[in-house]
């Protein structure tokens, strides 16, 4: 017989020996391991799950704050625009309004340019003019200027020598009769001699003529009887020649105006 | 020649003695313990482990896995029992590659006490997952005429376990020691070899069996029918 019966039994005690061995020191610690390893993977699996399930909640939360705010930025850039329009207008019509005002102050200033102008050049052309005059009548005839403008000046008396009859009829009645005879130039005593004859003759009475340097305002000699006066100036010349200049210098700012708006309509 | 290590007697007093064979699974024991506890004691549970417990795991987990799909649905309760049966003579038969070395599963001994262990073992597996009636009944069935039969069945396969196991490695072994004397060269590590791939073989066709006896004592009757 092969069979040991005591190695058997010690064999039985050996095998349950090494069953309780193993179990202590292998299965059990390597199936913990394994079972700890499992759960903290399913742990980690449940987090993830749930972390992705919160960053989807963030995703669609974030998506609908895109969307509110997208919409708010749309509105806010709606408004800006409308404002920005309304400034624009705004400015625009300002700036309208400070162009017309500036127009406006520039067309004064013009014109008081203009007026200034014209006075400077009525002043030099009428001394240019009475000093060409003075010239050539003298080169032409030898006869002085004044002594001539004299003389058309009585003329001139002796044509409103009527209405210088009654104007001194009036004066007479109530107060003594004094004429004012204003000059540019001074008369000499022929000349004031000649005017005082010649205001004597019309007026057949004593006059009193006081004889003044002070028209400065153009060549020629006036009197003053009263509140009437006869004058003879170079004015109605002056002043038709005034109305050609301002004729011609107003078709050329109208004309210059004209090009800067259309400029500037091009422009905006 | 020994046929069996349990003739080779270290020490002896009176009926007490240590053979090669007990003093062989001691030493099995004591490398398989050692061998764990240097393992399982830098056990890490995290996803990266070292490659010791890496096989450690593989081999835990295959059993486990082939206890189940014999059909065993709760397979860590019979981890213990099944896998040491496996681990134990893998290891025994194994071993024989070293020379000098007398396998303790060449033993006629060895084989019967684990034959008897899973003799013993089956029908307290199944009392406790069934009962005493439940299980005792499993012996009536399909007939009762059956009863005689299912005990000559229950005896034989025990004895068969032990033959088995035992003829297959002590063959291996008396093979490679008559080779070694007719053809010293290439023959002996050829059927050296094989022996280690038989070894292997046999330890997992006990295992299943055991596994097998087990589940069927296990397993209700309704279960077996279908």
């Amino acid at each position: 017989m092969i069979i040991d019966w005591f190695t058997v039994c010690a064999q039985i005690l050996n095998f349950l020996i090494l069953i309780w061995l193993l179990n202590r020191f292998l299965y059990k610690p390597i199936l913990n391991a394994i079972d700890e390893r499992e759960y903290r993977i399913a742990s980690q699996l449940e987090e993830a799950a749930r972390i992705k399930a919160e960053a989807q909640r963030e995703r669609l939360d974030f998506e609908q704050k895109n969307i509110h705010f997208e919409q708010q930025r749309s509105q806010q850039f709606k408004a800006a625009i409308q404002h920005a329009e309304s400034e624009r207008q705004k400015l625009i019509e300002q700036a309208r309004q400070e162009t017309a005002d500036l127009k406006q102050q520039w067309l004064e200033t013009l014109s008081c340019e203009q007026t200034r102008l014209n006075q400077h050049l009525r002043q030099r052309i009428e001394q240019e003019v009475f000093n060409i005059a003075r010239k050539t009548l003298h080169d032409l005839s030898s006869t002085e200027l004044e002594d001539q403008i004299t003389t058309v000046f009585i003329h001139h008396l002796h044509t409103q020598a009527r209405q210088l009859n009654s104007q001194f009829n009036t004066i007479n009645s109530r107060n003594s009769a004094q004429a004012i005879i204003r000059s540019q130039f001074t008369l000499s005593e022929n000349q004031q001699s000649a005017i005082k004859h010649a205001l004597n003759d019309i007026t057949q009475q004593p006059l009193t003529a006081q004889f003044e340097n002070s028209l400065s305002r153009s060549c020629g000699i006036e009197c003053v009887i009263g509140s009437h006066k006869i004058s003879w100036t170079l004015d109605d010349y002056l002043d038709s020649m005034e109305s050609v200049f301002g004729d011609l210098m107003q078709e050329t700012v109208t004309n210059n105006t004209t090009d800067a708006t259309t400029e500037s309509a091009n422009t905006h | 020649m020994r046929l069996s290590p349990d003739q080779l007697i270290i020490w002896q007093y009176g009926f007490i003695k240590l053979n090669s064979t007990i003093v062989t699974t001691w030493l099995l024991m004591a490398v398989l313990v050692i061998i764990s506890v240097s393992i399982t004691r830098k056990l890490n549970s995290d996803t990266r482990i070292s490659r010791q417990q890496h096989v450690l795991e593989v081999i835990v987990l295959g059993i486990v896995k082939q206890i189940q799909e014999v059909g065993l649905n709760q397979p860590r309760q019979y981890l213990a029992f099944i896998g040491t049966l496996f681990i134990f003579i893998c290891s025994a038969n194994l071993c024989s590659i070293i020379p000098g070395y007398d396998a303790p599963t060449g033993s006629l001994s060895t084989t019967t006490a684990l034959a008897l262990c899973v003799f013993i073992a089956t029908p307290l597996f199944g009392i406790r997952q069934q009962g005493i009636l439940g299980y005792l009944k499993s012996y009536l069935q399909p007939s009762p005429l059956m009863l005689p039969l299912n005990i000559i069945s229950e005896l034989s396969r025990t004895f068969a376990l032990a033959i088995r196991l035992f003829g297959n490695i002590m063959s291996g072994t008396m093979i490679v020691a008559i080779l070694l004397t007719i053809t010293p060269l290439i023959f002996p590590i050829m059927m050296n070899l094989l022996g280690l791939l038989t070894g292997v073989v046999q330890a997992y066709i006990f295992s299943i069996l055991a596994t097998v006896y087990i589940a069927a004592a296990t397993s209700r009757p309704h279960e077996q029918k279908t």
